[in-house]
């Protein structure tokens, strides 16, 4: 094992593989960038170094930096965590040219999965079914393209070969778009990805979205760790997973563990990833994309299995081989994860900032909470609104949702807004108790992203406005003499969080309700 | 005595000893007392229950005068789910009022405008999208909060925008644009 590793991340993940280092007795070295000199993951590692400027592309996206941060600190190896330089294929590289180990799959395996087109081919010739698509090879030939196009059926969507979270996709909804979708989307994928490689690919209706944790050796051995349901989304965002998937049929769920296996064998996949599909009404699974990443949602897969996936992803890269063969996998119960965001959800989920400036994490049996944040952090803008992951489980998927209900419900956050109440709200609709989720479900549920208590919460809710505006001063006077009237509603230092951009005289929406 | 006026409904304050409040609203009497206040978050007792709540209140206004009751709401948090009680406007009218949605539009977030979707003299209705702003890495359609003209479009497209910075002014249809 490692004596010492670079954690290139910042927020709840870096904070979560500062723990896992702990306990393997291996020290933990972050970065920071100088937006973050009080953030909590360099407060509870063993050493931090300065990267730069609050800006990602100046920070935790500057590759020579970090690996100039992890020569200095003499690590051994470096993880990327999610997101950021997680799967640059060109940053793996460069670890292993400067002798470090990168705690991630190869650089090859890096580019094909980043690639949607390869990652396809790579599928199909595992033998692992996958959503009708055309037009890979251009749009040299517009009227072929338009005849592949009447094949797949509109709506279809252009997808940008290098794109992924929802970036890079554009919606067509009949063929009298089709010339202009391409041409935005490529367009849009030269900006984005600085690579213009576009194709088509059918729209499923209101599918499912099911991945598979795997784990690999490098060598072709590879194991799974079960799946997990992440179908609630908003613009393609994930907001609450859970493993394993409520109510797939064992055919479906075996079918699916062994097409991602193959997958993964073929290419000699090493370490920690997800195979993702999608999956339409109870019938087949079609290959959606591979994350060659620790996953956000990776907690959920942890709690039903007992293991560390951080740990393991460790194992493999000291070159340990796989700690364990997959008849000792076992599966206990059932766990979900409701993603906190600094967002407001009423209004089209825009992110928001300010300083949290009071803070109470919920906890109990069964209740796991990986927080990148604490009372007195400040939220900006640079990076990714995630503030938190609140994780339940219980020994059925009810007990599970029972707690996840009663831990949004304890949490106490106030500065910027977030979309607790609509988590809570979610945490609790009859459908998703019932487990009849898809990835439509939140958009055909825009009540929920007002996250409206039941009737008898408003008293509660009254007398709170009241006691608080009268407390700040804001209450007007019953007439002359009024001593307590005269300030204005926010009291005198302001609305909770202090920076607050909501000052506007005009109203308007932000975001879209699609 | 204090009063706090919300649209549809009141409340009315009275001391009734060291960190105890009565609180009247329609008829219904409570007595609260205050058991904590830490930024936004508020913990009192009423009828033998504690309540924790976090409450963010914001007025409409920038130029809001020195009563709460310029317009505006309050947002409570309790027990995780979101109640909103608009306050009571004494200029008249409440969130209603004509010109609701008028003024410029701020940018509130640092990011860079993608795409602007109007120019001056537009007439759009309510919720068409004006511009569309990348920030934190996604994408942001800001629509128009109410029907009106498209008054000076001062943001463009590429341009690196702070919070507070205005992208355009957005007018009643029928007035006439003085600039």
């Amino acid at each position: 094992m490692f004596r010492k590793i670079l954690i290139a991340n910042r927020g709840e993940i870096a904070v979560r593989l500062i723990r896992t280092c702990r306990a393997l007795g291996v020290r933990a070295a972050v970065v920071y960038s100088e937006a973050d000199r009080d953030a909590l993951h360099l407060r509870l590692a063993d050493e931090a170094l300065p990267i730069g400027p609050a800006p990602p592309a100046e920070s935790y996206l500057n590759a020579d930096r970090i690996l100039e941060a992890a020569k200095a600190c003499g690590a051994e190896a470096v993880h990327p965590g999610y997101g950021f330089l997680s799967e640059r294929a060109a940053f793996a590289a460069a670890c292993e040219e400067a002798g470090l180990v990168f705690i991630g799959p190869s650089p090859e395996t890096l580019r094909w999965a980043g690639d949607k087109i390869a990652s396809r081919e790579a599928a199909a010739r595992a033998g692992v079914p996958v959503i009708p698509a055309a037009g890979e090879a251009g749009p040299e030939d517009g009227d072929a393209l338009a005849r592949e196009a009447d094949r797949l059926g509109y709506p279809l969507l252009v997808k940008a070969a290098a794109g992924g979270g929802g970036r890079g996709m554009r919606r067509v909804e009949e063929a009298a778009g089709l010339e202009e979708g391409f041409r935005a989307a490529r367009a849009e994928a030269r900006m984005a990805f600085g690579d213009d490689r576009v194709y088509l690919e059918a729209l499923l209706p209101s599918p499912r979205h099911v991945e598979v944790q795997i784990l690999g050796d490098g060598r072709g051995a590879a194991i799974h760790l079960g799946d997990r349901e992440c179908s609630l989304q908003r613009r393609h965002q994930k907001v609450i997973e859970e493993s394993p998937a409520p109510g797939l049929p064992d055919d479906v769920r075996a079918g699916m563990r062994e097409a991602a296996l193959r997958l993964v064998r073929q290419v000699r996949y090493r370490g920690a990833g997800t195979v993702e599909f999608l999956l339409e009404g109870a019938g087949g699974f079609r290959f959606l994309e591979v994350n060659a990443r620790l996953q956000v949602e990776h907690p959920v897969t942890e709690m039903v299995t007992g293991l560390d996936l951080a740990a393991l992803q460790l194992r493999v890269a000291a070159g340990e081989g796989l700690p364990l063969a997959q008849e000792e996998v076992r599966f206990s119960g059932h766990a979900i994860e409701a993603r906190l965001y600094a967002e407001d959800p009423a209004r089209g989920f825009l992110p928001q900032i300010g300083r949290i400036d009071a803070l109470h994490l919920p906890g109990g049996s069964g209740v796991r909470v990986d927080a990148g944040v604490a009372a007195g952090s400040e939220v900006g803008a640079e990076y990714d609104p995630l503030l938190a992951k609140i994780i339940a489980w219980g020994e059925s998927r009810t007990t599970a949702a029972d707690r996840l209900s009663g831990a949004l419900a304890e949490l106490q956050i106030s500065g910027p807004r977030t979309n607790q109440a609509f988590l809570a709200a979610v945490a609790a609709h009859p459908a998703f108790r019932a487990g009849e989720i898809s990835t439509g479900f939140l958009a055909e549920n825009p009540g929920l992203r007002e996250g409206r208590p039941p009737e008898e919460g408003l008293d509660d809710a009254r007398l709170a406005a009241a006691l608080a505006i009268h407390l700040d001063g804001g209450g007007g006077g019953g007439g002359a003499g009024e001593g307590e009237g005269a300030r204005d509603a926010q009291g005198a230092g302001g609305p909770p969080g202090g920076a607050d951009p909501w000052s506007r005289p005009g109203g308007w929406i932000p975001g879209g309700l699609e | 005595m204090s009063r706090v006026r919300f649209e549809g409904w009141e409340a009315e304050i009275t001391p009734a000893g060291e960190g105890v409040h009565r609180i009247r609203i329609g008829g219904e009497s409570r007595e609260v007392r205050l058991l904590r206040r830490e930024g936004g978050l508020i913990v009192f007792e009423t009828e033998g229950r504690v309540v924790s709540a976090v409450v963010r209140v914001e007025v409409d206004s920038a130029a809001a005068g020195p009563r709460a009751a310029e317009g505006g709401r309050a947002e409570v948090i309790v027990a995780g789910r979101r109640a909103v009680f608009p306050l009571e406007d004494e200029s008249g009218g409440g969130s209603s009022r004509e010109g609701a949605g008028h003024g410029p539009l701020r940018a509130e977030l640092p990011g860079t405008v993608i795409e602007v979707r109007v120019s001056e003299g537009d007439l759009v209705a309510a919720g068409d999208v004006l511009l569309v702003i990348e920030a934190m890495k996604m994408e942001h359609p800001l629509r128009a909060g109410a029907a009106g003209r498209v008054g000076r479009v001062r943001a463009e497209a590429g341009a690196q925008i702070r919070p507070g910075d205005v992208l355009l002014d957005l007018l009643p249809a029928e007035e006439q644009d003085s600039v």
